[in-house]
C-alpha cells in the first residue's frame, strides 16, 4: 500500500507532510526507513489542530506533520515508546485523543481548567488583572477604549 | 551589548503611556499629574498657561518582563535604555519591581543602539522631548 507523502527538505531536516489516515502508517514508514527515535510529538492550533512529531536516526532528522480533521489522531507509542509522553502532553495541553494509547493520565499533575494551548483558552490573569494602560497617567479612565495586547475580546463575553 | 536591565531617563519621558500600553506581559506602570508648565514662553494673548506632565511613578515589574524591547521602541522620546548595569540581587520577590530610582540607577550603563552612552541623571532630554 503506497503511503502519499509530500517530502520536502527543510534545512537539515526531511518534513513528511501526510493525511491524518496515514499518521500512524508514516512513522511504521520512518522507522522502517531508519529513522529510529522519536525526539517530539507536538500540536498547534490555529483553527484546525496540526500534528507534528520529530524523528532521528541514522539518515538524519525526519519531520512528519499532518493536519488533523477533528481531536482525535492514531497512537504512535507502539512505535517509538519515547512518544508516549509526548502524547499525554499533547493530550493534556490541547486536548486530541491518541487511539490506542496505552496510558491515559495526563502529563502534568496541574489542573488547568481546560487545554491550555488552544487559541481559545482563555488567560484567565489577564482577564482579572486590572490592565495598567487602561487608565491615562492621571489615574482616570480615559476616553479611548484599548485593549491590551495579547487579550482576546471574545474572552469577557 | 549586554541587555542587563532597563534604565530610565525620566527627564526625556512625558509619560505618554505607549510603553505601559504595548509592554506584552502588563509590566509598567506610570502615573503622572498635570501642571502649569514654568518653562514655557508667556505669550500675551494665551487663553490659559501651558501645561504639562510630570512624572509621579514609573516602576518596571522585571519579573515579569521578558526583555523583548517593545518598551524601548516603541518609546517617541527616547526615555528607555537598554542598560549593562546589572538588576539589583532581589531578597524577596517585590525586589524586582524597579521604582523611578531604581530604574534611573541602571543609567550609567545605559547605551544607545549605536553604542554611544544614554543621558544620564541631570542631563536635559535628548529625544524629541521639546521642554523638560
Amino acid at each position: 500500500m503506497e503511503l502519499q507523502v509530500d517530502v520536502q527538505v527543510r534545512g537539515a531536516a526531511t518534513w513528511w507532510e501526510v493525511a491524518a489516515a496515514e499518521w500512524r502508517p508514516a512513522h511504521l514508514a520512518a522507522w522502517a526507513a531508519g529513522y529510529l527515535r522519536c525526539e517530539w510529538v507536538t500540536a498547534s492550533h490555529s483553527g484546525d489542530f496540526r500534528l507534528v512529531s520529530h524523528l532521528t536516526g541514522p539518515p538524519g532528522v525526519l519531520v512528519v506533520a499532518t493536519a488533523l480533521d477533528g481531536d482525535s489522531a492514531d497512537s504512535v507509542a507502539g512505535i517509538f515508546p519515547s512518544a508516549d509522553f509526548h502524547e499525554r502532553e499533547v493530550r493534556q495541553m490541547f486536548g486530541i485523543r491518541f487511539a490506542g494509547a496505552a496510558d491515559a493520565r495526563p502529563a502534568f499533575d496541574v489542573d488547568f481548567g481546560g487545554h491550555p494551548l488552544r487559541r481559545d483558552f482563555p488567560l484567565t490573569p489577564r482577564q482579572a488583572q486590572p490592565w495598567p494602560g487602561s487608565h491615562e497617567p492621571e489615574g482616570k479612565a480615559g476616553r479611548r477604549a484599548v485593549l491590551p495586547p495579547g487579550v482576546n475580546p471574545e474572552w469577557s463575553r | 551589548m549586554r541587555h542587563a536591565s532597563i534604565a530610565l531617563h525620566s527627564a526625556s519621558c512625558t509619560s505618554c503611556m505607549l510603553c505601559v500600553r504595548e509592554c506584552p506581559d502588563w509590566c509598567i506602570t506610570v502615573s503622572a499629574h498635570t501642571q502649569d508648565d514654568p518653562s514655557a514662553p508667556a505669550y500675551s494673548n494665551a487663553r490659559r498657561p501651558s501645561q504639562t506632565k510630570v512624572l509621579d511613578a514609573f516602576t518596571i515589574d522585571f519579573g515579569h518582563c521578558m526583555w523583548c524591547g517593545i518598551c524601548l521602541e516603541v518609546c517617541p522620546f527616547d526615555a528607555l535604555f537598554w542598560s549593562e548595569s546589572a538588576l539589583p540581587e532581589p531578597t524577596e520577590r517585590d525586589a524586582l519591581v524597579l521604582d523611578r530610582d531604581g530604574l534611573e540607577s541602571l543609567l550609567p550603563g545605559a547605551r544607545r543602539s549605536d553604542g554611544s552612552a544614554a543621558p544620564q541623571l541631570g542631563d536635559p532630554p535628548s529625544g524629541r522631548r521639546k521642554r523638560q
